[in-house]
């Protein structure tokens, strides 16, 4: 029985719509037209306890509308959808007292006071115990370094450090389920990495369920053992990273510093060649050609200082298959 | 006890931040004494040049009975439904973060209920004390607030009064609802706010408002959330009659905040959150 089950979910927005200028607002006055706008139009997976799954798409594919319809946020138009065994929507308070969701374009702490007062207030509002809050509160301040935060006011604090509470926040009942949309959005360096290890560890030791949405690539590689691709409001791949890029990015990228100008148009196998300054790019398909071939070729005939062997980015992999699929 | 405790809680939250901002307290604490001078003195006016068999003489509010009711309304304005909607919820509501405080596992209606009680109560206890003590012993004679017309009267009024705020709070919940409309934009709001401050006495006690009217005016929902528990106090309606006022105002209560319950749950089968 799979934690969360979604089957057949569709979900369209109206939007009104007018022509633009004082002409087109005085008409509106007397004729509306409304716009139908699918943002899901058919979706259906599931997810077992314990995954965490990454959901990517292009902005506008329907990301965050399955995660709100997930939490009970929203309704859909269609379709079922049972996450820990109940209808979302439905039992929405029961529900959402089970998960933790973390909007990286929302707050959910207040912001003229310490976070510390915020975190009371939600113990209170999830009816956590003195006791477990203590302990879970302890255990979160530890990983995720909140010390002296706790005492100051939202307000001032960075977005990173922000989002370290954020994180806090969603987790202090202990959720079995964490909605994760866009969580590193904004962040640094070093705070995205802060992120990355705090939620693998979650999910690796505490077993929490997540679900992430994210545009930063390398959230997923890191993080995520399956992916989701969205777009149009269709699920368009479902399964492990690496079936996607068997399958959007299959060939390799032989990045070479050359050690003296080179001209070079053909490789055999190549399926492309670029030189820019001394750096020069080959493009090719493992399965048509042999990597050791094809460098042996490439060293024959330029004189090579360094050479990498890469695989296609997963940015550059996803772009295309929005590019293929036409989305 | 569990039940309440989310509640309490917010309830804390929001009493400690209407005590934050210092400067903005004393800013409201000097508007308030201003105002209530300046409508005591228009009150004055009224009075000493008004036609003497009409309005306050024929309704049986004397004028230092009228002077108290300035003063009075200054004290409960913040326990008023004023400006209806909290900055805080309509920004909320604007930019889709009402998203989050959908994930809290609290009833929404009940969750905002509370706030908008929490903050009222916040800032009316905070101006109690110096307004009052401008009011009752530092003005003279006939600017003065005068002493309750009787302690049971007293205790109906501030019974009466903790009715009428809650019918504010309800009402603020029903404007919270025609927000959620996003749609209708803040129209409907602004005018109900306009009803409110005319028809609950804040501008004008309800007395002195045309013979033919009184009828209607006491039962009309606003009379409940002001000028029915000052009648109470400065005497023009006896403490035994306490028990009628508090049925009128229960009666609105129930209908105000099942209204308001219902409708919200039918907004947030339509809502829409875009973006983000």
């Amino acid at each position: 029985m799979s934690l969360i089950q979604l089957n057949g979910i569709g979900k369209t927005f109206y939007v009104a719509e007018r022509p633009p200028g004082l002409l087109g607002a005085l008409q509106g006055i007397f004729v509306r037209q409304r716009k139908a706008i699918t943002a899901l139009a058919d979706i259906s997976f599931s997810i077992d306890a314990g995954e965490l799954v990454g959901y990517i798409g292009p902005n506008g594919a329907g990301k965050s509308t399955t995660v709100k319809i997930m939490s009970g946020i929203l309704v859909p138009d269609s379709g079922t959808c049972i996450v820990a065994g109940r209808v979302p929507w439905q039992e929405r308070v029961a529900h959402v007292a089970e998960i933790g969701v973390v909007f990286g374009q929302r707050s959910q702490l207040w912001w003229d006071v310490p976070v510390l007062d915020s975190f009371q207030l939600l113990r209170d509002i999830y009816r956590v115990s003195p006791t477990d809050f203590r302990r879970r509160l302890a255990d979160l301040a530890d990983i995720l370094d909140l010390g002296q935060l706790l005492h100051t006011p939202v307000r001032q604090l960075s977005l990173g450090q922000r989002m370290r509470c954020e994180l806090a926040a969603a987790m202090l009942h202990n959720p079995r389920i964490l909605f994760l949309d866009e969580p590193s959005i904004g962040l640094d360096a070093v705070s995205k990495l802060a992120l990355r290890s705090f939620l693998k560890a979650l999910n690796q030791e505490q077993g929490v369920t997540m679900i992430l949405t994210t545009h930063d690539m390398a959230d997923i590689e890191t993080l995520c053992q399956r992916v989701m691709v969205i777009g149009h409001g269709r699920l368009l791949y479902d399964g492990k990273l690496a079936g996607l890029k068997q399958q959007y990015a299959p060939e390799r990228r032989i990045r070479a510093t050359l050690a003296s100008p080179c001209q070079l148009s053909e490789l055999p196998g190549a399926d492309s060649i670029t030189i820019s300054g001394n750096e020069l790019v080959v493009d090719f398909q493992p399965a048509k050609i042999a990597p050791q071939t094809i460098i042996a070729a490439l060293t024959a005939a330029c004189p090579v200082s360094d050479l990498v062997v890469e695989s296609i980015s997963v940015d550059e992999m996803i772009a295309r298959m929005y590019r293929d699929l036409s989305l | 006890m569990e039940l309440l405790r989310p509640f309490l809680s917010i309830w804390r939250m929001h009493l400690a931040n209407a005590l934050q901002y210092r400067a903005a307290v004393w800013a409201q604490l000097t508007t308030n004494i201003f105002w209530g001078f300046v409508r005591t003195v228009m009150m004055l006016v009224f009075y000493r040049y008004g036609l003497q068999q009409i309005a306050g003489y024929e309704a049986g509010l004397s004028l230092a009975q009228a002077v108290s009711h300035v003063w009075l309304v200054q004290i409960a304005l913040h326990l008023l439904p004023g400006n209806l909607i909290d900055a805080e919820i309509r920004e909320k509501i604007r930019s889709g973060d009402v998203a989050l405080e959908l994930c809290r596992p609290l009833d929404l209606y009940a969750h905002w209920f509370t706030r908008a009680l929490a903050m009222r109560l916040g800032r009316f206890f905070l101006q109690l004390i110096p307004v009052t003590t401008v009011a009752m012993l530092l003005l003279p004679m006939p600017y003065r607030l005068q002493p309750p017309a009787s302690c049971a009267g007293l205790f109906a009024f501030c019974a009466s009064l903790l009715l009428g705020c809650l019918l504010s709070c309800a009402l603020v919940g029903l404007s919270y609802v025609l927000l959620l409309r996003v749609s209708w934009g803040d129209g409907p709001v602004i005018i109900l706010k306009i009803i409110s401050d005319l028809l609950s006495g804040a501008e004008l006690p309800l007395q002195l408002w045309p013979a033919w009217a009184q009828r209607l005016l006491a039962a009309q929902p606003f009379a409940s959330l002001l000028d029915l528990p000052l009648r109470l106090y400065t005497g023009t309606l006896a403490p035994s009659e306490f028990w009628s006022v508090a049925a009128i105002q229960l009666a609105w209560l129930v209908l105000f905040m099942g209204v308001g319950w219902l409708l919200m749950q039918g907004s947030l089968r339509r809502l829409l959150i875009q973006g983000g």
